[in-house]
């Protein structure tokens, strides 16, 4: 067989990258890939496509296409050849893309891709189109050899690289395209770490010291990496394992899903905030994906038509509101959508559930994505036969809704307040007259009025004020006052413009407007401020504007408060890391601290003992014991607390810990007061493995197996020890028969230096249970008792699967 | 010829006076004739081990060493130290109170040549001295540059 002359001269090379990595590396990609020859004869297949397909290598291996699709799927080598994508079932239902490029030779490299991750059809606002884009080809020149995993690997349309200690080996044309780099050269031997975004960093890490385990990990997941020019990009990952000149190295296989990634990201925001435009609409109103399957109706055509939204969702075509006779020419209607962006006034009957019919003028549009691309169909329908519309009336109806839309997906992008307003008012200004606009923020709790943002226009020279940091207190004269207190809009219209100039609270000189509206802003049921709209134009508004103004209100309201919200968890979640830090560090510094005058003490206790204890009488060495016992008591204590303060501290990684292992060592040390106190111990085997630090869980056996030791009686004392795999994780019980716990001290004994006895009773600080439960939770876990006075306590605790 | 090599000339660098003379007391335990040499801050003893003086009535065998000082901490004295062609040859053993990872590590880092825990040093002072000088007095030590 012929190979590909670089590849034979590299590999002799110093830095030879053997061809049996190639063979690996292609058949671990993150999608599908084969290789067909003229005949349309499957050459090669790695992994993923024999998944994709549901076969098994040797039935693709020199066989004829027609052999492993069947004809059913409507895929054949002739469509193949044309470098059309099709699209076929795969094993599993899912839908497959299909995709060939030719290579030189007259080969052909066929890509199988599916669509990743959750499916996001099942989303109420699915935009309808298919969220996958097929991989692209990366072209070389000039390959005119029988294609070899060499060449598959630089031809792939998977970024493709292998990291080896940490650092890239190996990478195909495609890694470096992604990325943002030109050439191989300009990757290679870099750390893998600085193409990840800081987020994603530790994630790979737990995943890379995962798959050097050899434990599993996600199939693929999406993660972020970092461009060249310092962007980011979403990404969705493989990893598997391979060797390079036998030293265990990662193969990674990446796709760019930054498409899929945004759309994702806006449907998500965006969903709750269309909820309240469409419903804020005063006409019945469909929104259907592309081929005319309803995905969302609003109040008023539940009540115009009597079909519920449950009803209506999920219909196709033929609607049970559209009658038969109908139906040709309302589909002919929405043909013309093809060429028309907007269809107005079709004049159709609808029928209603109860039979009735209505006459409705329907107006029909597309909404359209930010790349343009249309996404949703909308119907708005009006009923004519209780009242004439005029048609302008209708198409006015539209441009708002446009504007809601418009409004409520450029709000889903920022979590600034002022920001939140500014784009408020470029969307305001659309549809209606405005000279002066305002948003005020409440806040109940102090009375105080705080304005975001304010703009003016005086003798057409629109003027914005600088807000930031005023507040004034809520004073009843004030139209926001009544406003926020009413909970209702207000619409005000003056005769003519009030002579008199005003001022601001700022200091401003502004002139009085003579049209006024002022409407509140909602989240959940508090009035978190108010809107306001206002002219100098004599009865520029109606009662229409003020209805419009306050769905606009209803869509800002969420806005703001989800960006209040998004600054509030940001801010406690840094409060609380930062206040855990620094109680761990004060922990240390005391009981390090506290150490220094201890060592004093007990080295003092010790001179005194070597040098005068001829001295002392009887009770004088008494004395010096208890100050020698003191201080090793007190030693303890301060051991504990540095090891409390430690076990946040110690990001030790976790690895698969034999339990038995761990507890016989435990026992091991603790064998003097077993045998002493004459204690059978039970251990229920098999103990199971769990993923934890074995010093760490040392400690946990430890402090409960001297805990069941201290506290146990002399008659028949026993402890019992097993554990069993559960869902959640590992649960381990460790049980005494000795003295007991009161139900009301259950959570008390976790707490810190919380004694339940006299200390002359039983020994010990009073650290040891808090110890065991932060590691308990440092591993994610949880840690109870459960137990009878006189009969004794059970500890259990789980430690989660990894 | 065992009693001429256990007797050191020891310098104690601890600005805990109460621990340096318990410390001090333990040097003397043995019943050796180890000469010491006490400072309670970096700067002076670093003034003394590279003065004159120092040269005339010869260099210390051990330096004993806090970490935690006053003005010059002791990391930085141990990186002078280990930084002068003059006491470079000096076994440092350093004495904490802490046994922190990040602090006994850094310590080796920058070149002493034991640590030992305060505590550990009163539990068992009798041996851990005495360990300290059979082995001091009995190993090569980087000889100083001609």
């Amino acid at each position: 067989m012929k190979r590909s002359l670089p590849a034979r001269k590299k590999a002799t090379g110093k830095n030879a990258v053997p061809a049996a990595l190639f063979e690996h590396v292609f058949k671990s990609m993150g999608g599908g890939l084969l290789i067909l020859n003229g005949k349309g004869e499957c050459l090669l297949a790695n992994d993923v496509a024999l998944v994709l397909l549901g076969k098994k290598r040797s039935n693709l291996i020199n066989q004829p296409l027609s052999k492993f699709i069947p004809s059913t799927q409507n895929v054949s080598f002739q469509s193949i050849k044309r470098g059309r994508v099709q699209t076929l079932n795969g094993s599993h239902g899912q839908t497959v893309f299909l995709h060939a490029t030719r290579l030189a030779g007259g080969y052909y490299l066929v890509s199988l891709a599916h669509q990743g991750g959750p499916s996001t059809s099942s989303k109420l606002w699915s935009f309808g189109k298919s969220t996958m884009a097929l991989p692209e080809f990366f072209p070389l020149p000039g390959v005119e050899d029988e294609p070899n995993y060499r060449t598959l690997f630089q031809h792939s349309p998977y970024g493709t690289a292998v990291v080896q200690d940490e650092r890239l080996v190996v990478a195909n044309p495609m890694f470096c395209k992604l990325l943002g780099y030109r050439a191989s050269d300009e990757v290679l031997g870099k750390e893998i770490r600085r193409f990840l975004d800081e987020g994603s960093r530790m994630f790979f890490t737990v995943l890379e010291q995962r798959a050097f385990r050899g434990e599993t990990i996600p199939s693929r997941f999406e993660t972020r990496m970092l461009r060249e020019n310092g962007t980011s990009i979403d990404v969705e990952m493989t990893i598997s394992m391979t060797a390079h000149h036998d030293v265990p190295a990662l193969i990674l296989s990446v796709n760019d899903i930054t498409d899929r990634k945004e759309l994702e990201r806006r449907l998500t925001d965006s969903e709750g905030l269309l909820r309240n435009v469409v419903n804020s609409m005063v006409d019945a109103l469909v929104i259907t994906d592309l081929q005319g399957k309803v995905l969302d109706v609003n109040d008023e055509f539940e009540r115009f038509t009597g079909y519920s939204r449950r009803e209506a969702f999920g219909t196709e075509i033929p609607y049970p509101w559209v009658p038969e006779e109908d139906l040709r020419s309302y589909i002919g209607w929405l043909d013309k959508l093809r060429e028309n962006n907007l269809l107005r006034d079709f004049d159709i009957t609808w029928l209603r559930k109860n039979g009735d019919r209505i006459a409705v003028s329907l107006n029909t549009t597309l909404l359209r994505n930010s790349a343009g691309d249309p996404v949703l169909m909308v119907n708005i329908a009006r009923d004519i036969t209780e009242r004439q519309i005029s048609r302008t009336e209708l198409s006015r109806q539209l441009q708002r809704l446009q504007v809601l839309y418009d409004l409520s997906r450029a709000l889903t992008e920022t979590f600034d307040t002022e920001e939140i307003a500014r784009i408020t008012y470029k969307q305001i200004e659309k549809v209606i007259p405005v000279d002066a606009f305002f948003i005020d923020l409440y806040d109940e709790r102090k009375n105080i009025i705080h304005p975001i943002f304010i703009v003016d226009v005086v003798n057409g020279e629109r003027r914005e004020f600088d807000v930031r940091s005023s507040v004034m207190e809520l004073d009843d004269t004030m139209a926001t006052a009544s406003v926020i207190r009413g909970r209702k809009p207000l619409l005000e219209l003056r005769p003519e413009i009030p002579s008199q100039i005003r001022y601001t609270p700022f200091g401003n000189e502004t002139q009085a407007t003579a049209s006024l509206m002022y409407v509140p802003m909602f989240s959940k049921d508090r009035t978190i401020g108010v809107l306001s709209a206002q002219s100098y134009t004599v009865d520029q508004y109606s009662q229409d504007h003020l209805t419009l103004l306050q769905s606009i209100a209803n869509v800002v309201g969420i806005a703001i408060e989800k960006a209040n919200l998004y600054q509030e968890t940001i801010l406690k979640s840094q409060e609380i890391e930062a206040r855990n830090k620094e109680l761990d560090d004060f922990t240390y510094v005391v009981s390090h601290d506290l150490k220094e005058p201890l060592i004093s003490v007990e080295g003092y206790a010790k001179m005194l003992r070597h040098e005068y204890l001829q001295l002392l009488d009887e009770s004088g060495r008494e004395y010096l014991q208890s100050v020698v016992d003191s201080c090793a008591h007190m030693k303890r204590l301060i051991d504990e607390l540095l090891q409390l303060s430690r076990v946040t501290k110690l990001a030790e990684k976790k690895v698969p810990l034999q339990l038995s292992t761990v507890l016989r060592d435990v026992l091991e040390e603790l064998r003097f007061s077993i045998r002493e106190r004459r204690i059978s111990v039970v251990v229920h085997h098999p103990l199971p493995e769990v993923p934890a630090v074995d010093t760490h869980i040392k400690i946990v056996f430890r402090n409960l197996l001297s805990n069941a030791i201290k506290f146990s009686r002399t008659a028949n004392p026993t402890i019992e020890v097993g554990a069993e795999v559960q869902a959640e994780g590992t649960r381990v019980f460790i049980r005494d028969n000795g003295i007991g716990i009161e139900p009301e001290y259950f959570d008390k004994i976790f707490m810190i230096f919380q004694r339940l006895h006299k200390r002359d009773e039983f020994e010990g600080s009073g650290a040891g249970l808090t110890i065991v439960k932060k590691i308990v939770e440092a591993h994610g876990g949880r840690i109870w008792v459960d137990s009878k006075p006189g009969e004794g306590s059970t500890f259990y605790f789980i430690i989660p699967n990894a | 010829m065992a009693d001429h090599r256990s007797a050191l000339s020891i310098v104690l660098i601890d600005d805990n006076h109460d621990h340096a003379r318990i410390l001090q007391w333990a040097f003397q335990q043995n019943g050796s004739r180890n000469r010491i040499t006490y400072f309670d801050d970096g700067k002076s003893a670093l003034d003394f081990l590279n003065s004159p003086a120092c040269d005339e009535q010869g260099r210390p065998d051990l330096i004993f060493l806090d970490l935690n000082l006053p003005r010059i901490d002791g990391r930085e004295v141990l990186r002078r130290l280990k930084g002068e062609e003059n006491t470079v040859g000096i076994p440092v053993i350093i004495i904490s109170s802490s046994d922190r990872e990040e602090d006994v590590r850094k310590a080796y880092e920058l070149g002493a040549s034991s640590y030992v825990s305060k505590s550990v040093i009163l539990q068992e002072f009798g041996s851990v001295v005495k360990t300290f000088q059979e082995y001091w007095s009995t190993i090569a030590k980087l000889p100083p540059r001609k």
